[in-house]
């Protein structure tokens, strides 16, 4: 048989050799085994990853960590994630662009939803240094981490120390409640007398209260004058 | 088509353009491209919209500079190969005037794939002086891009090694804050010493000679704005001279070359 006459049969073979190999790969994933790579670029390595766009960068790799352990074939649940890997990498691409919210969003909607306190309070870990760095947009980041403080990582006392960064925070916009978040977690914490005298300390300081805001914490001064310090009355 | 017949050569390489359909495959390949960045964009949790932006963005300016490489690479080697530079020399004008022309052919069908991807971009881009920036720094980087193509080609005649060449000078042009960096923090260098010494000149000769396409079309700019008009300024600067530079070193190595 002439070669000419032989190579439909070999592309039939070739093709044919090619189903298999397709078949074997089918339950092999690309990769290791990490979900996400262990060591997260430097900020010199992502810069010369960015090739002169680190915007380019910083969406393409914060899109590969929402995709983290769901993209290759596998669904690998937050809890077996390697959190402080995940937080380097927060870190590497939040120093793309200290702007933008999507990192943070995705730590605060995505990562922090694991239900295991202590990864939750390496999320937090992170939410601190992102919202103290820019008050004026990024203050409510570090609302967002005094409420996984207190209600996910269940650790009242980091979220006391991050209830007070939050209200010492120097930003012009940041509503009243912001300010109030120390006495909502000292309330928690049992501490009522506290949790008033940060009240009423707001109450007298604060210029530019709305009518609603100052009859709130009238209320909430007022039931704990009744109640003396008993638990209960107003709290988010 | 006033201005091809008072520019024939101009008018030569957008009909060559036409004739190799790259502007319709480039239509295509930008259209997946950005097709598919709109895809992964709407998988972000937040600023799904600007994460579309940037990618499209990207992904068309990466499409833009390996299509433009390609194109120019083997149109010269076409030159060559079928002797038509040849025919083209037998018309009554120099060597740098037809340089001249098909530069400037090769810097309008850079262009014009990039004003549409600019105009294509601009209903989406938050920020319209930021759109504006990136758009003009976008038709400024891959003239470059083909002008040094065009230039290693004539050099080369062969379409690989210059397709090559070009992509290597794209990649070192955008990596130039880092090679930059480098040489700023010199005592990183595992080579100590004299060594060390060495490579730090050659890298800031490198430095100092590669365009610095790090400073155009930043996505940033799409999304942000201007924050800081300094790249931009550069980039004009960088324009104004790195183009008539790549033209002469074409022009003067095809004043050369005897057929």
């Amino acid at each position: 048989m002439s070669v000419r006459r032989a190579l439909p049969f070999v592309i039939v073979a070739l093709l044919a050799a090619q189903i298999g190999v397709f078949t074997a790969a089918r339950g092999v994933a690309p990769g290791g085994a990490e979900v996400v790579p262990g060591v997260a670029p430097t900020p010199a390595a992502a810069r010369a990853l960015a090739f002169g766009d680190d915007q380019f960068l910083y969406r393409v790799m914060a899109l590969r960590l929402t995709t983290a352990g769901d993209w290759d074939g596998r669904i690998v649940p937050l809890r077996d994630m390697h959190y402080p890997n995940i937080v380097a990498w927060l870190r590497a691409i939040e120093a793309l662009d200290p702007v933008s919210d999507l990192v943070p969003a995705l730590a605060v909607h995505y990562f922090a939803q694991s239900q295991d306190p202590a990864q939750v309070a390496q999320v937090v870990g992170f939410l601190r240094g992102h919202g103290i760095h820019d008050p004026d947009r990024k203050w409510r980041w570090l609302a967002h981490a005094v409420f996984l403080a207190r209600h996910r990582a269940d650790d009242l006392p980091l979220a006391l120390d991050l209830a007070r960064e939050l209200a010492a925070l120097p930003a012009a916009n940041m509503p009243v409640w912001a300010r109030q978040m120390p006495a909502f977690v000292l309330d928690a914490m049992g501490e009522r007398e506290a949790a008033d005298l940060v009240m009423g300390a707001i109450l007298a300081t604060e210029p530019d209260l709305s009518p609603a805001e100052a009859a709130f914490m009238l209320r909430y001064l007022e039931e704990g004058k009744q109640q003396g310090g008993a638990d209960g009355g107003l709290r988010p | 088509m006033g201005i091809f017949l008072r520019f024939p050569i101009l008018g030569l390489v957008v009909l060559t353009a036409l004739r190799d359909r790259l502007f319709a495959a480039l239509g295509v390949l930008l259209a997946v491209a950005m097709g598919g960045a709109v895809l992964f964009g709407g998988a972000a949790l937040v600023e799904q919209g600007e994460t579309a932006v940037v990618l499209a963005a990207g992904a068309a300016r990466l499409v833009l500079a390996v299509g433009l490489v390609t194109f120019v690479a083997t149109q010269v080697q076409r030159l060559y190969d079928s002797r038509e530079i040849e025919v083209l020399l037998a018309r009554p004008l120099g060597r740098p005037r037809l340089v001249a022309g098909l530069a400037g052919g090769m810097a309008v069908v850079a262009v014009l794939p990039a004003v549409a991807v600019a105009l294509a971009l601009a209903p989406f881009a938050p920020s319209l002086a930021g759109w504006a920036a990136w758009a003009v720094t976008l038709a400024a980087e891959v003239v470059i891009v083909v002008l040094f193509t065009l230039a290693a080609a004539l050099v080369l005649e062969r379409a690989v090694t210059a397709t090559l060449a070009g992509l290597a000078f794209y990649a070192a042009a955008r990596l130039m804050t880092f090679i930059l960096g480098v040489v700023e923090a010199r005592s990183r260098f595992a080579v100590g010493g004299l060594g060390g010494e060495i490579m730090g000149w050659v890298v800031t000769a490198v430095g100092a000679i590669v365009p610095r396409l790090d400073l155009f079309a930043h996505s940033g700019w799409l999304v942000h704005g201007i924050t800081d008009p300094a790249p931009l300024l550069i980039a004009g600067a960088q324009l104004a001279v790195a183009a008539p530079l790549l033209i002469a070193v074409a022009a003067l190595d095809l004043s050369r070359k005897r057929f």
